[in-house]
């Protein structure tokens, strides 16, 4: 089975079945529009991930590789189930640091199934929480003038009144 | 729908690979709190192994729901049994929320909702009913306010690269996309003036609604309402539709053997073990064999 080369941004190089690099769209693209034949000797950079992140994308491409493609865009019926695979939930058993990188990679290679999981991650962190509790899961500041708190606060509670 | 369970049965336990048959020929009696010859919602509880299942991520919310209708409307006609193992669940509950650290919304309210009601039991300067089990049911619901008072959301370490906000904006936004409940929404856009601009996009509202209601709803609504934002539209729409229930996991009813089970667990089917029965089955989509059975039906099942 032909490989490609992958090499992180701190120089670590990965040898990748191509057909499992190629769930990255932007890797897909790079090959088509490059027109890289399979067995060169070339080495794609992927100057935004780092190795530690890139071996882990690599590690769930490779356990989703035979997944049926993701359907398309209007289709967004079943995007917001809590439902994560439990060999997903235990991948993503990381602290939040690595999360968000993951999520950062995802998004810069274009692989929408680890964006979908891993952001399903993260707002499973939101869920049922106050804004105070959402804030320190994230740890952000509450940064609204009194005034404009107000505002927020009221325009929810229209929506909310039954 | 009730012509089916006129015969019911249940095959569970399967966590623990014992199929524990139960098959009684019954018939629903309408506003009697068991179904004939079988020991009501405590049994099926324990049967389908609500208690583990609390800690099933895929589950959870299932259950959390169950346990919402029945302590907000249904806990006075409930058996002593059946209470204490609700009691049970909710303290599985609490524990599991202190450990994942999510959903603390949702136990509060449960808190709140058996509080309410154990107030409401009193006549006369006593609890009604056994004062055993109550002293039972005291100590069980202390037991889950300290374990839901003891909960903190640990902050995450401040040195650790990146954080929440050095995501981009287009990276936030794609988890504000994946909550269903408006109200997580809201709360997110409490929380801090980013997530605040973010939360008033026409896309997250146009696509929760999309999310929630059928293309038919949306249109009706969009015709009544011209010139409405998306958010004025969803929550028109929620008025009149109510919120879509989706679980990851659901009960679900097999129209063969009259069985309850857990949707991924599956259960020994009678066709499986019947080659006549196969045959007959042969140019029916199995999928159609299976009920889901949303939380609001399974209590419907026990006159609930």
């Amino acid at each position: 089975m032909p490989n490609i080369k992958l090499q992180s941004s701190d120089g670590e190089v990965f040898e990748v079945d191509v057909d499992i690099a190629k769930c990255s769209v932007t890797i897909k693209t790079m090959l088509e529009d490059l027109g890289m034949d399979e067995d060169e000797e070339e080495v794609v950079p992927l100057p935004n991930v780092n190795s530690a992140i890139l071996r882990k994308v690599i590690q769930w491409a490779t356990y989703h590789k035979d997944d049926p493609p993701p359907p398309e865009d209007d289709e967004n019926k079943d995007k917001r189930t809590d439902d994560i695979s439990s060999w997903d939930a235990d991948f993503l058993k990381v602290d939040q640091g690595t999360l968000y990188e993951l999520i950062l990679a995802a998004n810069y290679l274009d692989i929408k199934g680890l964006l979908e999981v891993t952001c399903k991650t993260v707002a499973n962190m939101i869920k049922g929480k106050t804004p105070e509790e959402v804030r320190k899961t994230f740890n952000i500041k509450n940064d609204f003038s009194p005034s404009e708190e107000e505002q927020v606060r009221k325009e929810n509670e229209w929506c909310e009144e039954k | 729908m009730f012509g089916l369970l006129s015969q019911f049965s249940l095959i569970l336990g399967i966590n623990i690979l014992i199929n524990l048959w139960f098959n009684k020929t019954s018939s629903v009696t309408s506003n009697t709190a068991h179904i004939a010859g079988f020991n009501g919602l405590s049994d099926a509880l324990k049967r389908l192994d609500f208690l583990s299942a609390v800690h099933d991520r895929r589950r959870f919310n299932y259950i959390v729901r169950l346990l919402d209708l029945l302590v907000s409307h249904r806990m006075g006609g409930l058996s002593g049994c059946a209470q204490r193992v609700l009691f049970n669940m909710l303290e599985e509950v609490a524990l599991e929320v202190s450990l994942s650290q999510q959903q603390t919304g949702k136990l509060r309210r449960l808190i709140e909702r058996v509080r309410a009601f154990s107030a409401g039991c009193c006549w006369g300067g006593r609890p009604l009913g056994s004062i055993v089990l109550w002293e039972k049911h005291k100590a069980a619901l202390e037991r889950i306010l300290q374990i839901a008072s003891s909960i903190t959301i640990t902050q995450p370490d401040e040195e650790q690269q990146p954080q929440w906000s050095d995501l981009p904006t287009e990276c936030r936004r794609e988890v504000l996309l994946r909550l269903s409940d408006p109200r997580d929404i809201e709360a997110s856009s409490e929380a801090c003036e980013h997530l605040a601009i973010l939360a008033q996009e026409q896309r997250i509202w146009r696509e929760l609604a999309q999310y929630h209601f059928t293309s038919q709803q949306i249109t009706t609504t969009r015709q009544h309402n011209p010139g409405k934002d998306w958010k004025t539209i969803f929550t028109i729409a929620r008025r009149s539709f109510g919120l879509r229930e989706e679980y990851a996991e659901i009960i679900q009813l097999c129209r063969n053997c009259r069985c309850l089970f857990w949707r991924s667990l599956g259960h020994p089917c009678i066709v499986d073990q019947d080659p006549a029965f196969q045959k007959k089955l042969a140019d029916v989509d199995r999928a159609s064999l299976h009920v889901p059975i949303p939380p609001q039906t399974f209590l419907k099942f026990f006159s609930l």
